[in-house]
């Protein structure tokens, strides 16, 4: 009874100050605007149409190739109801004004007017075609290059891989997003609602709730609520745990409503989606529990709230370096395994892991030229004993993706990858944190005079 | 002096802050069904006194002691009701709500809440604002409001931080007559106050903190009562025998139309009552002179006040 009247007060006060329903109606209009997100099937023709749209647009506003156009001619498919189940064939065509501007294009790298060019730049934007083949036919006219392209089958096994063309605020197209219904999903789920939303929740529940314990606390509310007849550790994990629900209530809504909004809108039910809620609130657990000591020996809801932002920048600062050191070592692991093989270089579109690079050529090399390898030991004892913020957050990324993602795309996510630690790993430290930290509040809290 | 009907009892209790020692070493023991007053100075040691019986301050040394076991354990709070001085309410309740949430923790069933509540806030009289926002309510309503909260699960201690404070005098009145009724009920009442003329009214016994230690404690009654001073009134016109009162080994001034004639601590008022009987005077006027708390309060403490400045007696300049 006396959970349930301190869970009730949290709740009117969080009520009181009006970010309650601030935060309801931000919540709310995210949850719309993922319903306000649709997605539909795009053609192959389509899928290639946009990007050469864009090169005759950056042709007509270049003088030195006024006039010339990349089109696709005699397009065909032999499946249209099911595109992913579909042959393709159609030409590919380069128009100049003239063969001296024909040439002129071909000298530009990276513009798709040969042969080679024409396939990497097809492989690349219909990367779900299968046995891409093109070969060069012979123009009429010595202004035109033209290509025949062939594709027999997909990588693509339902509706749900193939291209869509995602819609917005229900009706703002936006072609140049083009991507499989699984990859919209997953980056409205994953970065939308679960790395945007979830920081806006965390950021809010941390400045509401980080008033709870200094209201408590304040003189002539505290001689009130200790003259009752409940234990001042449990009068204080009551609290924590009434801005917890808070919190929970909050994520449960921002969520769900958005998963039940894409489950509706687009028939993908994530359900992986749904272990956020828990990862959310476990993270503003660790956060909570800052606040609280924080509050206890200070009574100041200021210094909670940037003593728990510090803590925040912190722990991520914590495992994002840990994380990095973890890779450094794996990749002097792997030269030491290996001492002949270079430094591997970036595939193509990816961005270059200079300090995986670096750490080939020399190995004690500071990381990011500026943390000694002297520290590293240091660094990773302090990541031992501090709670798992930055895998939480990992493991939330790889979750959504392993839901949603074609096997395919997973890569792309890294959510391949194998994570370098536990969940139980994740859920002892993290608990022990928690645990110690509010330890130390009760304990001041039970031993002060107020 | 404590007795099986003591339900307050202190030993020897201290508190330090830092260097300032706010108890040394107070005794005292209060009994079931009295109004107990606790006056002293600002920064004497009253609220923390009652902090201490009720856990809200951790005491350095001693013993105190809460309806026969020691103070500050959360199952003897359930007894208590307490009204702490500068109270601050949550803002976002309204009267009711407060008092139900205060009802859970002393773990009432919602029937007995939904009973008990208008029941307290008529009795207090705010019932008609127990659906308002505290925000909304005056000083007066809010101290009304702390009295409810302190007594409306039924405890039987209820301490009162300056429980009248921002009443007006009608409701001042109210109060005390609903102290009164508590204590007829067989409940204790302790208070604390500035308002001396209050405790003298309702106060059964009254104890004096001075810088943390008890400067005296007794009843009204004893406290106020001067010893072996009367005061004689006679028929207009006639007039006392000074010269002989005084020759019988008492002092006798005469003050305005009456005689004050002090016995001392040894000798009896008898032998000039008899004088004044064989003279034939007609006694119309017979009183043990005594003094108003605050006479008593002011001669205790010192003049400097332990939490502000010493003050400098005002005098007047002649010539």
């Amino acid at each position: 009874m006396q959970f349930m009247a301190f869970l009730k007060d949290s709740f009117r006060e969080a009520r009181n100050g009006w970010v309650l329903q601030a935060m309801l109606v931000l919540s709310t209009i995210l949850v719309l605007f993922v319903a306000s997100i649709s997605f539909t099937p795009t053609t192959v023709q389509r899928s290639i149409e946009v990007p050469l749209g864009l090169m005759n647009w950056s042709f007509r506003n270049n003088p030195a190739f006024t006039g010339t156009k990349l089109e696709v001619d005699n397009y065909r498919e032999s499946n249209p109801g099911e595109p992913w189940n579909s042959d393709y064939e159609f030409d590919f065509v380069v128009r100049a004004q003239s063969a001296e501007q024909l040439k002129k294009i071909d000298e530009q790298r990276g513009l798709p007017v040969s042969r080679a060019r024409v396939e990497r730049f097809l492989k690349q934007t219909l990367s779900s075609l299968n046995d891409l083949n093109v070969e060069t036919v012979k123009s009429e006219v010595d202004s035109e290059v033209r290509f025949h392209v062939t594709t027999k089958g997909t990588k693509v096994k339902d509706v749900t891989a193939w291209p869509h063309v995602p819609k917005v605020l229900f009706a703002i197209e936006t072609p140049f997003f083009i991507m499989s219904l699984r990859s919209g999903v997953y980056l409205i789920e994953n970065y939308i609602v679960g790395g945007a939303g979830a920081w806006i929740i965390l950021f809010i529940s941390v400045i509401i709730t980080s008033g709870f314990i200094p209201n408590l606390l304040q003189k002539g509310a505290v001689d009130l609520a200790i003259s009752k007849p409940i234990g001042r550790s449990r009068l204080l994990i009551y609290k924590y745990i009434g801005g917890l629900i808070f919190t929970g209530l909050l994520t449960a809504f921002t969520v769900g409503g958005s998963w039940l909004v894409i489950g509706l809108r687009t028939g993908m039910w994530n359900n992986n989606f749904l272990v956020a809620i828990p990862l959310v609130v476990a993270y503003f657990s660790i956060l909570y529990a800052v606040s609280t000591l924080t509050a206890v020996l200070t009574r100041s809801m200021i210094v909670a709230i940037l003593a728990t932002l510090m803590a925040w920048a912190l722990l991520f600062g914590i495992g994002y370096v840990n994380r990095k050191i973890e890779e450094r070592e794996a990749s002097v692991a792997e030269q030491l395994a290996n001492p002949d093989a270079g430094p591997a270089l970036p595939k193509s579109g990816e961005a270059p892991d200079l300090d995986g690079m670096i750490s080939k050529i020399d190995p004690d090399a500071p990381l990011w030229g500026v943390i000694p390898k002297s520290l590293f030991g240091t660094l990773k004892a302090i990541h031992f004993v501090s709670p798992r913020t930055f895998q939480i957050d990992k493991y939330l990324d790889r979750l959504i993706a392993r839901g949603i993602l074609p096997e395919h795309e997973l890569d792309e996510a890294e959510a391949k990858k194998p994570m370098t630690t536990s969940w139980a790993e994740i859920l002892g430290v993290t608990t022990a944190f928690i645990v110690f930290v509010l330890g130390l509040a009760c304990r001041r809290f039970v031993t002060r005079s107020y | 002096m404590s007795s099986d009907q003591s339900v307050i009892v202190t030993g020897g209790l201290c508190k330090t802050y830092g260097a300032v020692q706010a108890l040394k070493g107070v005794s005292l023991s209060v009994d079931r069904g009295e109004i107990f007053g606790l006056l002293g100075q600002n920064g004497a040691g009253k609220s923390t006194l009652i902090k201490i019986l009720l856990g809200i301050v951790r005491k350095t040394d001693g013993e105190a002691n809460l309806l026969g076991e020691p103070a500050g354990r959360a199952e003897i709070r359930k007894r208590v009701g307490y009204l702490p001085e500068d109270h601050q309410f949550p803002q976002y309740h309204t009267g009711a709500s407060l008092l139900h949430f205060y009802g859970q923790l002393y773990g009432m069933s919602r029937a007995e809440r939904r009973k008990k509540i208008p029941e307290v806030l008529e009795t207090v009289g705010i019932l008609k604002r127990m659906d308002y926002k505290l925000r909304t309510y005056s000083k007066g309503m809010k101290q009304r409001l702390g009295i409810a909260q302190a007594i409306f699960h039924n405890p039987d201690v209820i301490f009162l931080d300056e429980p009248t404070d921002g009443v007006d005098p009608v409701g001042r009145k109210e109060l005390r007559e609903l102290f009164e009724t508590l204590r007829d009920e067989g409940k204790t009442v302790f208070v604390n106050s500035h308002l001396l003329g209050e405790v003298e009214l309702i106060c059964s016994r009254v104890a004096i903190l001075q810088r943390g230690e008890l400067a005296r404690i007794g009843t009204v009654a004893d406290l106020t009562r001067q010893e072996g001073r009367y005061v004689i009134g006679l028929d207009a016109g006639e007039s006392l025998p000074i010269d002989e009162i005084v020759k019988m080994g008492y002092r006798c001034e005469k003050a305005a139309d009456r005689w004050e004639v002090i016995v001392g601590d040894t000798l009896s008022i008898d032998p000039v009552l008899s004088l004044v009987h064989e003279r034939g005077l007609k006694l119309r006027h017979l009183v043990e002179k005594k003094q108003s708390l605050e006479e008593v309060f002011v001669s205790e403490v010192d003049q400097a006040d332990p939490g502000t400045d010493s003050r400098v007696k005002k005098t007047r300049r002649v010539g």
